[in-house]
């Protein structure tokens, strides 16, 4: 993690703002606080991880993020995103190809162009062959690639990244991670990635946002330079990473 | 894909035990058919039982050609056809219509709730009269019945098979903007097919029962008339004829419908 070639953080734009938001969801029992006060922002081409014990609001702050889910209080400033959830949710009776225009379709932006471009998405992340295959002939990491691309497709300016690895195994996540990360930064993309995994967040964010338990606030934000030729499975093996995320891991 | 080289020994062995087993169960399915069939036509032809109450299988055959010679059985089998047919349309349709409809503000549905659940409950043959002088037509009212005894469990299976449509696939949806057209056309339906299919068996059997029944009641037209008919005078091969020809359209049409089940499985 040392500061060279970091160039793509540099920008100084945001690209995502939190600014004193609060969150109650409302139910017949009464109400349950989750958000008390969240502030930070995602600098644009900035990855960033959030963290926090099980339950805290993570995936609330993601629905905000994403206008799934309108905020009870605060102000919140955003763009155009994509949503990438934990489990793929593609579509079984649609092929890889119609899994990835989904998004277009729903838009309804499926031009030649977009089309095209979808086709040249697939091409690129090694996914010709199964265009036209169902996903359930696809392996975990494969249909993971998918569920990317159709994300990807729509031109998002900030990815969202709900714990889109935890249900791999090992050893395909790594390489999961290694590719997913690889493609979001060749595209210069912002990414907003809410993990369990400390040693996940330490390896791939430019800042993580540590969360309290419920009602939440920020704990710390910590600022990282990554080492922008290191993949993040090499990151894991360095000591920095490792230390990083066992005081992550402490309470 | 298809394997182009050699099968093992083992492979082989477990294919031909696996044929040999089907032709057993065809066989031995059609065993039990001819010797119920035989067996039926020797005992009554040897008077050990009575043919003039459960007829016997020569004279059913004559009875269709009877019927048929006269040009009258054609009439029969078109109108119960197509009372049955109407009705399972109409209640199919009516049935999604409605089940969309309560999908789509689940404020309509909680006021309707109760009553959806009343008139499940109620045993619909029980309007049967009511409908017999409310309706235009013989051929209204038999349909009615179809559609009433169908509608309300097609609108309860189907509206909790798209109630049930997985939330996390919708909520991807609605990160893409979807609307609820949207949501329903592209994943809520697509989802509940399997169901909307077993929907479809349920019904056409259903609608089966309610063309007879309704013939019963009212009509002097159809299968279920000719049942009826045959019964008063005693003339029970016409029953069993008619039996005989219900079964074997139903059947077909349920076969059919497994047939499209089978298409949309491999989609
Ligand atoms: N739609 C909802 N309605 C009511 N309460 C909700 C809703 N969604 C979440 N909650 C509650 O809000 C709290 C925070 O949920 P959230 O899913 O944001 O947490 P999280 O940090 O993502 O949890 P996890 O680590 O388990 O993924 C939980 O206690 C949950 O029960
Ligand atoms: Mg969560």
């Amino acid at each position: 993690m040392n500061a060279k070639k970091n160039t793509k953080t540099s920008a100084k734009t945001n690209a995502l703002v939190f600014k004193n938001v609060s969150h109650n969801y409302y139910e017949s029992y009464g109400e349950d606080k989750v958000l008390a006060d969240i502030s930070f922002e995602v600098k644009e081409g900035e990855f960033v991880s959030i963290v926090g014990p099980s339950g805290c609001g993570k995936t609330t702050i993601l629905s905000i993020a994403s206008g799934l889910l309108k905020q009870t209080g605060g102000e919140v400033l955003t763009q155009e995103q994509g949503y990438m959830f934990q489990k793929d949710l593609l579509f079984p009776w649609r092929t890889v190809y119609q899994n990835v225009i989904l998004g277009l379709e729903i838009k309804k932006i499926l031009t030649p162009e977009t089309a095209k471009y979808a086709d040249q998405l697939i091409e690129k992340y090694g996914l010709k062959e199964f265009r036209n295959a169902k996903p359930a002939q696809l392996s975990g990491g494969m249909r993971q690639r998918v569920a990317l691309i159709r994300t990807l497709v729509l031109k998002p300016k900030i990815l969202l990244l709900d714990e889109p690895f935890s249900a791999l195994d090992w050893g395909t996540r790594l390489a999961v991670i290694d590719d997913v990360y690889r493609i979001i930064k060749s595209a210069g993309l912002t990414a907003m990635l809410v993990t369990h995994d400390a040693e996940e967040a330490a390896s791939l964010s430019d800042k993580i946002v540590r969360l309290t338990a419920r009602p939440s606030t920020v704990r710390e934000v910590i600022s990282l330079t990554q080492n922008p030729d290191e993949t993040p499975s090499m990151r894991r093996e360095k000591h920095e990473v490792q230390a990083l995320a066992r005081s992550l891991n402490s309470v | 894909m298809k394997q182009v080289e050699k099968y093992s020994d083992g492979y082989l062995k477990f294919r031909k035990r696996q044929i040999t087993q089907k032709w057993l169960v065809r066989a031995a399915q059609f065993s039990i058919f001819a010797v119920l069939i035989i067996l039926w036509e020797v005992l009554t032809k040897y008077q050990v039982i009575d043919s003039f109450f459960i007829s016997s299988p020569s004279r059913i055959i004559k009875a269709i050609g009877e019927l048929s010679a006269s040009g009258e059985l054609f009439g029969h089998i078109g109108a119960t056809l197509y009372e049955t047919l109407a009705g399972f349309a109409i209640s199919v349709g009516l049935g999604t219509i409605i089940a969309i409809l309560l999908w789509t503000s689940s404020t309509v549905k909680r006021i309707l709730e109760p009553y959806l659940v009343l008139l499940n409950a109620l045993p619909k043959i029980a309007l049967g009269p009511v409908i017999i002088i409310l309706a235009a037509t013989q051929t209204a009212a038999i349909i009615t019945m179809c559609v009433l005894i169908c509608v309300i469990t097609t609108i309860i299976s189907l509206l909790s098979s798209f109630i049930n449509a997985d939330a996390e696939h919708i909520t991807l949806l609605k990160s893409m903007n979807a609307n609820k057209a949207q949501i329903f056309t592209k994943y809520v339906f697509p989802s509940s097919i399997p169901n909307f299919i077993s929907v479809l068996k349920v019904n056409i059997g259903l609608c089966w029962v309610g063309s007879i029944m309704g013939e019963y009641l009212t009509s002097t037209r159809g299968l279920g008339y000719l049942i009826l008919y045959g019964s008063q005078v005693f003339k029970l091969d016409y029953v069993m004829a008619s039996v005989v020809i219900i079964a074997i359209l139903a059947t077909f049409m349920y076969v059919l419908i497994s047939f499209v089940e089978k298409r949309v499985h491999k989609l």
